[in-house]
């Protein structure tokens, strides 16, 4: 006899993560809980990347930590990878290749540097070294700025110009270029603003000014006299440049103390980390924040964000993705040793380490041949209502096929001791050297579905996978739950 | 079956965890409902029990076993004897200062034991001698069950029949379901539960052999009398 029951649909989770809402107010497209994974482009939750050395390369002597990670193109034929790592800076060619030169590089954690490819020269400043230029061939050498500063903080390459912020002379001043000339430095080419400057972004059609007081805009005139329009946008900014992201429309995404903000060049800022309120911000040290830094990952529609989790922690070892398609978060994806800088080379972040290693954060299904432990846990929506009692039965899930191995399954309510099941991932595919006639399971590569059973009377279920092996992701497209609805009955002091 | 594996399948088909103490000591209470209601069901061959005392001289008063329902018989093993259960009215009618003593002919119920709630019995005459073995049987109520009672294999510890443990689970698990509001369910499991207890009195009614049962001779012993009223018969 078929069995009498309904069900409930969980995902897909185009509402990503929720830290902000009660388990039971998290609705069936949303996630209370994620660790190490993300939404991808449908809506499915799936183990994040693994991350491996880029190229095989070994970590660098003294594993110095990485300050800069950029890809840089010279010409439309030619590309390179260029870092900086402890007191030195190197280009990929089979290896790392040390291009310092005569420059004297700072280490530092925290010396990050900012770059930018000045039509075919990479330039770069971190605050503490005097900026320095790489054409792609020989060393690097010191930029000239013409003695109007030493160090700046911030850079940006806008209208054929070399801008630079917030330097040892004055943090509020920034410094431009002549245009086409990024060693042509004017005595008086620079704007004072009111407070320090915390980042550069060049827009389609402004250079976009952060300050501790706010956004400000330099919008091209056509005049030689007064070459740029400067006009104050609102009174709240983002952190650090590190931080500050720049989405197609100009959207910008930008780090406060309480949370990530938008703005898309209007007067207001708009706060769109709310999911992450409550359940998971508190525990960022926000007095680290300025070591945070952020990108934008293009092919996976997101924008991630490297922030210092935990009591104490001042290196950045979380990450949160911003997922730009569905407008909703992934994560945390924890590297416990942290990341000290990122780059997007060859389409893909690669974050250094303060281990020596240039990472590239989207390869493989470990984290350096480490295993990645990952889990996720639905909602607990009421399909009839908190009111109402329901028996859970069962729930099938539909997953993409994988290896030999298992998902854990844990049901939960805060009326019931649910269950902790075993999900086999196993493909319906028949793998020839691996599986044999009679044990293996024929069938095609489609999505799977699968039961695990459930137990319990309460109005509220959720569920929540994991796994902790080596090389054993999972990709989860949608569960239903079957249940069998039973009525209004007053709850006893105990379990029910 | 043990009494785990009754709890653990009680749970199961009631929707919840087993692994929980909770719900099993609430599985428990359930297995000793349905356990109780079993043991009225009928009158259960299993559930005859046989004990025996020691006699002391001169002790009048003896406490029986806390299982005991109903008493059936006693006999005096050491003089290959009867003895007849009487009413305390008669013993006290024969011997209103119940002074005699010698071998005991009579036992009559006297109440209960004040801590352990076992039938007293007292015989009459007092015995005078120590050391004779009496022997008495009767139909015994079931304890309730508690964790001690778990690992306990319900067959061997606990005499229950086979076909009886799955009334057990099933009866449990309609108790639970009832509680947390899965009539429907519940009714099914009750009705599994009544059909393995039809089963097991049709059992229970060929325990004694294949014999079939008629009246004895009007002049035997325990005899029902059949008498025709007058004038009813057309």
């Amino acid at each position: 006899m078929a069995i009498q029951a309904d069900t409930v649909q969980y995902g897909p989770w185009t509402e990503g993560v929720l830290y902000s809402n009660a388990v039971e107010d998290v609705g069936p497209k949303g996630l209370s809980d994620m660790w190490n994974m993300r939404i991808g482009s449908s809506g499915q939750v799936e183990t994040r990347a693994g991350t491996a050395s880029y190229q095989s390369a070994a970590a660098l002597a003294g594993t110095p930590t990485i300050t800069l990670s950029a890809e840089f193109k010279p010409n439309a034929s030619t590309t390179y990878v260029v870092i900086a790592a402890g007191a030195a800076l190197y280009y990929y060619n089979s290896g790392w290749s040390a291009i310092t030169g005569a420059l004297t590089i700072t280490p530092g954690d925290t010396n990050t540097f900012e770059s930018a490819n000045c039509n075919g020269t990479l330039v770069a400043t971190n605050g503490v070294d005097a900026p320095w230029k790489w054409t792609g061939t020989g060393n690097a050498s010191a930029l000239s700025v013409d003695g109007r500063f030493t160090t700046a903080k911030h850079m940006a390459w806008y209208d054929n110009r070399l801008w630079m912020a917030n330097t040892n002379a004055n943090t509020s001043q920034l410094w431009y270029s002549d245009i086409g000339d990024i060693e042509a430095w004017g005595a008086t080419s620079f704007y004072n603003f009111q407070a320090e400057i915390t980042a550069l972004v060049p827009a389609q059609n402004a250079l976009i000014v952060h300050t501790r007081d706010g956004i400000s805009t330099l919008i091209p005139t056509g005049n030689t006299t007064i070459p740029y329009h400067r006009q104050q946008r609102t009174v709240e900014a983002g952190v650090n440049g590190l931080s500050t992201v720049s989405l197609p429309a100009d959207v910008q995404l930008f780090l406060q103390d309480d949370g990530i903000y938008s703005w898309s060049g209007g007067a207001q800022v708009t706060k769109i980390s709310y999911q992450l309120d409550d359940g998971y911000w508190p525990e960022i040290n926000t007095s680290a924040l300025a070591n945070a830094f952020s990108i934008r990952y293009p092919d996976a529609n997101e924008v991630w964000f490297f922030l210092p989790y935990g009591t104490g922690q001042t290196k950045p070892n979380h990450i949160v993705a911003y997922n730009t398609r569905y407008n909703c978060w992934s994560g945390p994806w924890e590297y416990a040793a942290g990341r000290s800088c990122v780059g997007l080379i060859a389409g893909k972040p690669h974050a250094g380490g303060y281990d020596g290693i240039l990472y590239d954060m989207e390869t493989g299904t470990s984290d350096n041949g480490s295993a990645i432990s990952w889990s996720f846990t639905t909602g607990a929506p009421a399909p009839f209502g908190s009111d109402v009692r329901l028996r859970w039965l069962y729930a099938r899930t539909y997953f993409d096929g994988a290896g030999d191995y298992y998902a854990s399954v844990t049901q939960d309510s805060s009326g019931l001791i649910g269950t902790t099941e075993q999900l086999s991932l196993k493909s319906n595919s028949f793998v020839l050297g691996a599986d044999a006639l009679g044990a293996g399971i024929l069938g095609t590569t489609r999505m799977i579905g699968r039961d695990t059973d459930l137990a319990g009377y309460d109005p509220h279920s959720s569920l929540k996978y994991s796994n902790g092996g080596i090389n054993q992701v999972g990709t989860f497209r949608r569960i239903h739950l079957q249940y069998k609805p039973i009525g209004r009955k007053r709850r006893r002091a105990r379990n029910s | 079956m043990l009494l785990n594996d009754v709890l653990d399948r009680a749970i199961q088909r009631a929707g919840l965890t087993e692994t929980n103490s909770e719900y099993r000591s609430q599985a428990r209470v359930y297995v000793n409902a349905t356990l109780q209601d079993i043991a009225t069901r009928a009158t259960w061959w299993w559930m005859y029990e046989e004990k025996s005392l020691t006699t002391v001289a001169l002790q009048r008063e003896y406490t029986l076993s806390t299982d005991v329902q109903h008493l059936l018989s006693f006999r005096d093993e050491t003089n290959d004897r009867p003895l007849l259960i009487v009413n305390s009215s008669e013993i006290d009618s024969d011997d209103p200062d119940q002074s005699r003593t010698g071998d005991a002919a009579w036992v009559y119920v006297a109440g209960t034991d004040a801590s352990s709630g076992a039938p007293i019995v007292e015989f009459h005459p007092t015995p005078d001698t120590s050391g004779e073995i009496i022997k008495y049987r009767y139909y015994k109520t079931f304890p309730e069950l508690t964790s001690a009672n778990d690992t306990d294999d319900l067959l061997q510890d606990h005499g229950i029949p086979l076909l009886l443990h799955h009334a057990l689970y099933m009866g449990a698990a309609a108790g639970i379901m009832v509680e947390y509001g899965d009539d429907t369910s519940a009714r099914l499991n009750a009705g599994e539960m009544e059909r393995y207890i039809r089963q097991a009195k049709e059992v229970n009614g060929r325990m004694s052999g294949n014999r079939e049962y008629r009246l004895r001779r009007r002049d035997s012993r325990f005899m029902l009398n059949f008498r025709i009223e007058e004038g009813s018969l057309q």
